[in-house]
């Protein structure tokens, strides 16, 4: 597995095929709050950024369980409107990824199993570079999230949150300027929009609740 | 790009044009240049941070007279080597000390001063107004082995530590000592005939000890560092690793005293002598070519043998290495004599009957063990913007300058920035902006800390709850004594200890005295 790390220190992996990374998971408020430090602007201002948590109050990673894990991800986060800023400030070559993007690394990692100790494949991954110091702490917690699933389900896919993670902003295919989302919320959120993402099945729906949604980035190699 | 130390203030600010000192003003109220030389230099001409501590008339200014004119003489036995005074400060000084040296009043105590805390018209605030030793800076080039180096030596005033909470008194109410903390090349300077008088002497207190004005007088060797040490400890200081080159001075009246091998090494000087020697004009220059190795590793022996004589010979001499050694410092020793000889009667003398014996030593010790750069300690004041809070609770109706100036006695630089925002809005030694920014930013602190160090250090002052505080939580390993949180808000405890509640109306000192607490304990 190649690992690499954001501007921010969090992991992103490689859809070989489509030689392109994409964030382990979706973008934490971690890695939001330290662009919104780095890039301040009058739209993105303290209250702005209140309402975003009044919306999806925020976790500390220690006290995340299978009951509250979504509040680790920033919601309510528009691709018009705050993403392109924060994708810009990760790099040119960063982006939101298209459905076609999402889905093609969906079934790339749903393929392979998922990694036993995926923290300390992250430290040794990070150990020279500027991996945040709450990554590892992450994916301890993530890790005792996923073993309710059941054995033998698990695979890497599930580890990146693609199933049970939260609704994510995809630019729809053949519309350049719309948007969609995918991904399979955990019901437990209250977040879950339709029957076939119901029966755990990514599945692009146009967006009902701009507040359920999140991203991930991809970087282009 | 380089951190460059301001050699007056002891922290990294901006060198303006011209290049002053905005935290030192001098008795003229004047705020003093920064030498050119020593700002262009900086990157070759390395500096030496050293400070000359010891008891009062102990003969830390006759040293530096004579390590100064020998080191003048130097092109007569080193090829190449220059040296120039950077200012004109430190050649007055130079003169000062040589005269006071030919009218045998150099044993007068030392104190060059000028107050700290001037403000942008140059006038000293009489509430912090404070003596602090201004350097003597010393461009040397070509030194043998060494290479070129430019010498910021500080010589401290003896009466701070004559008395065993001297230097603790005074360096809780002033900047005094601030180089102290800083300078890691510290010349112990001791004359143990003077020692051995006064504990000969009469006025024994209770239990058998010298006091003066009510406060125990230090007695001995191991007072002295002992005195040094509990004054770094009740700033927070660390000063393990320090280099402590102890240097007997007045050797010349230490025969028969001292081994025998240690006193035909102080007669033989070869250097002392060479420097000494007036060549008329016209006349060919005897130069003498001396292998610098051959002097360092006779020095190294002769350090030895003093090493074993005070753990024998001297009392509470085994104390203070063992001292020495808790401490972790580099400790080596040696022995001069800066005039050569008891300077009797009342004529003034004539500085060509002055000899000096190895006072070259101490700073060949120091050159051979300098760790280079100064560690940069750094302090980062992070404050609230949050003017929506109420009136009572804005960060901007504190005296955040005088917090600043009580941080900058303790750090190397103050760096200021607001809750939530990466890029400081004063670095250290600017000013702040006069009015709060207009937008108010996330109560965030992690983005800005991410990145430190473990020898940086961060002040957060906050009108609400932080929403990132519970992320230190599992970075307590981490920031564990680095990090201290004031709340203006009563409603709000911050669940990171160390934190404190401040209200409007108390003096801004608890906040400073409450961070120093912290480094003190993350130096135990």
């Amino acid at each position: 597995m190649e690992i690499i790390f954001d501007k921010s220190g969090f992991p992103m992996v490689k859809v070989i095929p489509e030689n392109f990374w994409i964030h382990l998971w979706p973008i934490t408020k971690i890695q939001f709050e330290f662009f919104l430090c780095d890039r301040p602007s009058s739209t993105m201002d303290s209250n702005w950024y209140d309402r975003v948590l009044a919306n999806n109050p925020r976790i500390t990673p220690e006290r995340v369980t299978s009951k509250n894990y979504w509040r680790l991800f920033v919601t309510g986060i528009h691709p018009k409107d705050e993403l392109p800023i924060f994708s810009e400030w990760n790099g040119s070559n960063y982006s939101i990824p298209t459905e076609k993007e999402w889905m093609s690394a969906y079934r790339y990692f749903s393929d392979q199993d998922a990694v036993m100790n995926l923290k300390t494949t992250l430290e040794k991954s990070g150990a020279d570079k500027k991996m945040d110091a709450l990554v590892p702490v992450i994916a301890q917690k993530l890790e005792l999230v996923l073993q309710n699933r059941k054995n033998g389900e698990l695979r890497f896919s599930d580890q990146l949150l693609m199933r049970k993670g939260i609704m994510e902003w995809v630019r729809l295919l053949g519309e350049s300027s719309e948007w969609g989302g995918l991904g399979v919320p955990d019901s437990a959120s209250g977040w879950s929009t339709s029957a076939s993402v119901l029966q755990g099945r990514p599945e692009v729906v146009r967006v009902l609740n701009i507040g359920h949604y999140g991203s991930r980035l991809i970087r282009r190699a | 790009m380089m951190k460059k130390f301001c050699p007056f203030c002891l922290t990294i600010h901006d060198f303006d044009e011209p290049p002053i000192c905005p935290n030192r003003v001098d008795i003229d109220g004047e705020h003093p240049e920064i030498p050119r030389e020593y700002i262009l230099n900086y990157g070759i001409n390395k500096p030496l941070w050293l400070a000359a501590i010891g008891f009062s008339r102990h003969g830390k200014t006759s040293y530096i007279g004579a390590v100064t004119s020998v080191l003048e003489n130097s092109y007569k036995f080193w090829d190449d080597i220059t040296i120039s005074y950077s200012d004109q400060y430190t050649d007055q000084a130079i003169q000062k000390i040589r005269r006071l040296i030919r009218e045998r009043k150099a044993d007068a105590p030392t104190r060059p001063a000028y107050s700290f805390g001037g403000n942008d018209k140059g006038d000293a605030d009489p509430e912090t107004n404070e003596q602090v030793p201004r350097p003597l800076i010393i461009q040397v080039d070509s030194i043998p082995k060494f290479d070129s180096r430019s010498l910021v030596v500080y010589d401290t005033a003896g009466e701070y530590f004559d008395t065993l909470t001297g230097i603790a008194d005074e360096a809780s109410q002033t900047g005094y000592l601030k180089s102290l903390k800083a300078v890691k090349n510290l010349w112990f300077m001791i004359s143990l005939t003077d020692l051995e008088k006064l504990e000969n002497s009469e006025s024994q207190g209770a239990f058998g000890s010298t006091v003066v004005s009510g406060k125990r007088k230090s007695q001995n060797i191991r007072d002295l560092l002992n005195i040094y040490f509990v004054g770094m400890q009740r700033m927070g200081w660390d000063i393990r690793g320090n280099n402590l080159i102890v240097v007997y001075t007045k050797g010349d009246k230490l025969k028969g005293k001292l081994p025998e091998s240690v006193m035909e090494y102080l007669d033989s000087d070869p250097y002392g002598v060479v420097a000494k020697q007036v060549n008329d004009y016209y006349q060919p220059i005897q130069r003498e070519g001396f292998d610098i190795g051959t002097y360092l590793k006779r020095m190294a022996e002769i350090s030895d043998a003093l090493r074993d004589f005070t753990k024998t010979n001297i009392p509470a001499g085994a104390a203070f290495l063992n001292l020495a050694r808790k401490y972790e410092l580099n400790v080596r020793f040696t022995v001069t004599s800066a005039l050569g000889a008891d300077l009797q009667g009342e004529d003034k003398v004539a500085i060509a009957d002055i000899t000096s014996f190895r006072v070259l030593d101490p700073l060949l010790w120091a050159l051979e063990l300098d760790q280079g750069e100064l560690s940069v300690t750094t302090i980062k004041l992070i404050l609230d913007t949050n003017t929506n809070a109420s009136a009572s609770n804005q960060v901007f109706f504190l005296d955040i300058q005088r917090i600043i100036q009580g941080l900058q006695k303790i750090g190397d630089e103050v760096i200021t920035y607001y809750l939530g925002r990466i890029k400081p809005c004063a670095e250290s030694g600017r000013k702040l902006p006069e009015f709060p920014p207009k937008q108010t930013y996330p109560r965030l602190l992690k983005p800005l800390v991410a990145d430190d160090n473990e020898n940086s250090y961060a002040l957060v002052i906050t009108t609400a709850a932080l929403l990132d505080d519970d992320d230190f939580r599992t970075l307590k390993s981490i920031w564990k004594n680095r990090l201290l949180i004031v709340s203006l808000d009563d409603d709000y405890e911050p669940a990171w200890e160390p934190s404190i509640n401040f209200r409007q109306g108390e003096k801004v000192n608890i906040i400073v005295n409450q961070f120093k607490k912290m480094l003190q304990q993350a130096s135990n």
